[in-house]
């Protein structure tokens, strides 16, 4: 009898497409380097070939014993506990803190990590469930005024400075006045 | 010594002339840079400067980045922050520093691989045209290394005797990149030399070093000022220098020529450079921060113990776009040559 | 020998300047690997600019001070957060974070506590002795062909002890390697999956990774149960061990011992392997397998001690050849070049004082986790006590500036926040996520060490296996992967 369930085969579909275009994309530098015989495509389409068989093995396994936990392992979280949602407003919050870091990151290239970091701050609290708005800015100005103290004043580390005006002539701004502060403390 | 090997700089051809016009005044060390103080244009640097790196901090650009940057703060007393982003071969650092604002304000670490990536592909930024040389600091030469206590040669004519017997069972140590000075270096020598040789890439230098020392390969192709420590502990000997003349301290290493294989030598340089349209105030003051710290006292020790003092190092703004365009036509022909596909 | 650690502990507590760095190491390792999002590599990081004003012995003492208290601190982390603070401490968390949820996080850290101490000095001492013998049987009985055979091994006890089962933990291993597939190949410098996107070209560094895979899926799955209206604060107990508990546990001590200094002392590889080997033979030996991942303290102590123990190991090859065999070690390499110093066999004869400074540093640095550790243990504990929607942004944005600060790439961070949410996606699903991270850190070295093996031996898998560590290591990795296979296909009849 089948232990095969729709989350199984949607879980193979995933892994054999992840093969597959990987596999595809490989042809774009499948180029021969002169001194080495598997050149630069040999060890990817390798491991590529053992993910399929594997994937497979784990399909036939799935099929055969069932997708419990084989004896022995170790390093996965015993937590089974299923994971409800009752409402859709949840679902949103939920997609909202996994989507709003992404989107901090990819603003560092253009706004710099000084002019993004406050309002980043203030969205992951609010998303946690803080309503009081006191709190929100509060919190928000500890945090930023912790990490600018500690990263940008006391160990000058480079941090993205943005390069989109106004965004980089606050950076500009900011580093300029730590340069006046280290030189009248004389640091 | 020196004298004799200056004399005979005149063959070369004109890709070279410049590194050894130059030699001349390298080995009797005279700054070129006459103002030791130069105002700041309206008020630049207020702020500290970061320079970008495209290489680690372990490397040869992280070292002469570091060794730069304290020369200029302690002539300008303008703080300089290295941003090291590896990765790529440089392309990472450098598509990093061409997005970044060109007010003067962020420079530019880079070597030579600037150069042939623009050859090999020339959507790439050209290093004399896109950026402005502030100062290259660093040229060299590349050598063949055998360990100190090999028995199995002794010397570059043995040694091309020892890799013909192996019939293309011996290796030598390089570094990755195809299309890079090493590997393209190493491709004049194997066919002038008619040998064949495993070349096994290493692109961090101290497995590449260990590979040698602990006798996993047969030679190691490198510039001397990375191996420096192996040579001043006889671990390593060089037996053949890739350059036009014998450099003083390898007076007893031959040259390629003269070991009969006519090919121009390709060089490794490292220098720094700032936008092509930063504001020409700043730029100004920058080529004379960068110019005037390559004579630093600090800066010219670092280049000593670097062997970087053996033949001429320095060019200005102009010396280095002389060199960078020499080196991107030489490139392009042996890519040609090569069968590579130039854009 | 003792004369040598005499003079070096002499020089090193005769100079208040030194002291103050030596305190500050300590100090610092341990807050910057206890504090989840960032690590010792963060701190290191930073440092390594400024360590140009100080001597080269200060340098020097001050990054291996780093290496032993970060290690230590970052189980901490680990056990409490479910946040490696770096890869080294990956498999301290598989029971170490049970054991917080079980209400017993004060017998996990006090284990770590002892057991890191225990680790680092007896490490300390087998450096101290054998730096320079140990460092020339390494470099001419070593290269590729047995770093690869290495990688290869540790690979297959990974993936035979993580994931549901044998298949999920290759698929997991199998996952890391493709992704560190992406950036230049090692030999011929090709871009391979850059997808148009240039930055890609260098690859995908493993700091980001760890942190996305740890740190940020943890915030996220956390966050989750905040808006389901889930959440529980963790438990705190400031509960030490007693003395009996840890004493049955001495054979586990010192098989990570050695294992971790085995491990430790290959330029390339280090104390991550060494975690997950001594935890990896911990399950092995064990009677009592099951209890393994839920929360026995004897996976925290073999963890714990083995990479502690790697790093005395990790810098005898450094100090007596030049080579590095991790991200911090080779950051230390940096710290030696600002000082015109090269790290190599001339160090011993130039500047022994600077060698036996370092040493003893570390020898001190060691007992002071015993010390200091208890103490700082219990202050962080109280981090615990922070509500959580204050708590997470810190941790977010902690962890994006120790991914940008490696490499300077926003890169980086973006990587960092979509292994974040992979890793979100993955941990109901019985994959194993330390297994992907271990991919992708032994992937590069893997591959490289797998070409250069192969052009040394000139394709031939004959004069491959002719080599004696190789041949032992390949049937080892075979051999677990056999059982492992077997294993997989008899459990039916057990079930």
């Amino acid at each position: 009898m089948s232990n095969i369930r729709r989350v199984h085969i949607v879980e193979a579909v995933v892994w054999l497409s992840i093969v597959l275009i990987f596999y595809f994309f490989s042809f774009e530098f499948d180029q021969e380097i002169e001194i080495y015989k598997y050149g630069a495509t040999g060890w990817p389409r390798s491991i590529l070939i053992l993910l399929f068989f594997v994937t497979l093995g784990n399909f036939l396994h799935i099929h055969k014993k069932g997708s419990g936990i084989q004896l022995g392992r170790v390093g996965i979280s015993d937590e089974q506990e299923e994971i409800s949602y009752d409402d859709f407003n949840s679902i949103k919050k939920l997609i909202a803190i996994l989507i709003s870091p992404l989107i901090f990151a990819l603003s560092l290239k253009p706004v710099g990590f000084y002019s993004a970091t406050p309002f980043f701050i203030a969205v992951i609290i609010f998303l946690l469930g803080e309503k009081r708005i006191k709190w929100i800015i509060s919190i928000t100005l500890f945090i930023y005024f912790l990490l600018i103290l500690l990263f940008m004043v006391v160990l000058n580390a480079p941090l993205p400075q943005g390069n989109v005006s106004p965004f980089y002539d606050f950076s500009a701004l900011m580093l300029t006045l730590n340069t006046n502060l280290h030189q009248s403390l004389n640091f | 010594m020196i004298k004799n090997n200056l004399k005979s700089l005149g063959r070369i051809s004109l890709a070279i002339m410049f590194i050894i016009s130059m030699a001349n005044v390298a080995i009797s060390f005279e700054c070129k840079v006459k103002k030791s103080s130069m105002g700041k244009p309206s008020g630049f640097p207020s702020r500290a400067l970061t320079m970008i790196v495209p290489y680690g901090p372990a490397g040869g650009s992280g070292q002469i980045a570091a060794a730069m940057a304290e020369a200029v703060t302690s002539l300008t007393g303008v703080s300089i922050n290295r941003d090291h982003k590896p990765g790529g071969s440089g392309t990472v650092g450098m598509t990093a520093y061409m997005s970044a604002p060109s007010d003067g304000y962020t420079v530019l670490e880079h070597i030579d691989d600037a150069s042939s990536a623009h050859a090999l592909d020339s959507s790439r930024p050209n290093p004399a045209v896109d950026l402005i040389p502030l100062v290259i600091s660093q040229v060299t030469f590349s050598q063949i290394y055998i360990r100190t206590n090999e028995t199995r040669y002794n010397d570059w004519k043995s040694f091309v005797k020892w890799v013909k017997a192996q019939n293309g069972k011996s290796t030598i140590a390089n570094v990755s990149k195809e299309g890079s000075m090493e590997r393209v270096t190493m491709k004049f020598i194997t066919e002038a030399a008619g040998i064949k040789i495993q070349q096994i890439s290493f692109d961090k230098g101290a497995p590449r070093y260990g590979a040698l020392l602990g006798g996993q390969v047969d030679a190691l192709f490198e510039q001397p000022g990375d191996v420096r420590k192996f040579l001043d502990a006889k671990k390593f000997k060089p037996i053949l220098t890739v350059f036009n003349e014998r450099p003083g301290v390898f007076g007893n290493v031959p040259t390629h020529k003269e070991m009969g294989m006519n090919f121009e030598p390709l060089l490794r340089f490292r220098g720094f450079y700032v936008h092509a349209n930063a504001p020409s105030d700043r730029v100004k003051w920058l080529q004379w921060a960068f110019q005037r710290g390559y004579c630093q006292n600090s800066y010219q020790k670092f280049n000593e113990s670097k062997f970087m003092t053996v033949i001429d190092s320095y060019r200005d703004t102009a010396g280095a776009r002389d060199l960078i365009r020499a080196s991107i036509i030489q490139y392009r022909n042996v890519y040609k040559e090569m069968g590579l596909n130039v854009k | 020998m003792i004369e040598n650690f005499i003079l070096g502990s002499a020089s090193l507590f005769g100079d208040s300047t030194t002291i103050a760095i030596f305190i500050f190491g300590v100090l610092g390792g341990m807050l910057f690997g206890a504090i989840p999002g960032v690590s010792m590599l963060t701190l290191a990081a930073i440092l390594l600019p400024f360590t140009a004003s100080l001597d080269p012995a200060q340098g020097v003492m001050l990054f291996a001070v780093i290496y032993c208290t970060g290690t230590y601190g970052g189980a901490i982390t680990a056990i409490l957060f479910n946040i490696p603070g770096a890869p080294e401490n990956a498999p301290t968390a598989f029971d170490g974070y049970p054991m917080t949820r079980n209400g017993q996080s004060g017998k996990a850290v006090g284990a770590a506590v002892l057991c890191s101490a225990i680790g680092g000095l007896s490490s300390a001492i087998v450096m101290m002795a054998a730096t320079e013998p140990l460092a020339n049987w390494a470099i001419s009985n070593i290269g590729p062909p047995e770093i690869f055979a290495l990688v290869f091994f540790g690979l297959a006890v990974a993936s035979s002890v993580g994931g549901r089962t044998i298949w999920k933990g290759w698929m997991s291993v199998l996952l890391g390697l493709i992704v560190a597939t992406i950036g230049q190949d090692p030999v011929g410098g090709i871009n391979r999956y850059n997808f148009g996107y240039s930055d890609l070209a260098a690859g995908i560094a493993f700091v980001p990774a760890i942190l996305g895979f740890f740190a940020v899926s943890e915030i996220f799955v956390q966050a989750e149960k905040k808006a389901i209206g889930k959440y529980e604060a963790p438990k705190m107990s400031v509960k030490f061990p007693t003395i009996l508990e840890l004493w049955a546990q001495k054979i586990a001590v010192v098989r990570s011992i050695f294992v971790g200094f085995f491990c430790g002392i290959l330029p390339g590889i280090g104390a991550t392997l060494a975690a997950f080997m001594g935890y990896g033979e911990a399950v092995r030996w064990s009677k009592n397998k099951e209890s393994f991942g839920k929360g026995n303290i004897e996976g925290v102590i073999s963890s714990e001690t083995a990479n502690n123990a790697a790093t005395g190991a990790a810098m005898i090859p450094l100090l007596a050849l030049g080579l590095p065999g991790g991200a911090l070690t080779a950051m230390m390499v940096a710290v030696f070049q600002m000082h015109d110093l090269e790290p190599g066999p001339m160090v011993f004869y130039n500047s022994p004082e600077l060698i036996w400074i370092v040493f003893s540093a570390m020898f001190y640095a060691n007992l002071s986790i015993l010390f200091i550790g208890l103490i700082e243990t219990k202050t962080i504990l109280y981090l615990l006590k922070i509500p959580f929607q204050f708590l997470a942004p810190m941790i977010l944005l902690l962890a994006s500036i120790g991914s940008y600060i490696g490499r300077g790439l926003v890169l980086d961070v973006m990587v960092m926040f979509i292994a974040g949410v992979i890793g979100f996606l993955l941990r109901r699903s019985g994959y194993s996520i330390p297994g992907i991270v271990l991919g992708i850190i032994l992937g590069k070295i893997g591959e490289q060490n797998f070409a250069q093996g192969m052009q040394m031996v000139h394709y031939d898998i004959l004069e491959y296996l002719s080599r004696p560590i190789c041949l032992l290591l390949i049937v080892a990795g075979f051999l677990t992967l056999l059982i492992g296979v077997y294993r997989a296909l008899s459990y039916s009849m057990k079930s």
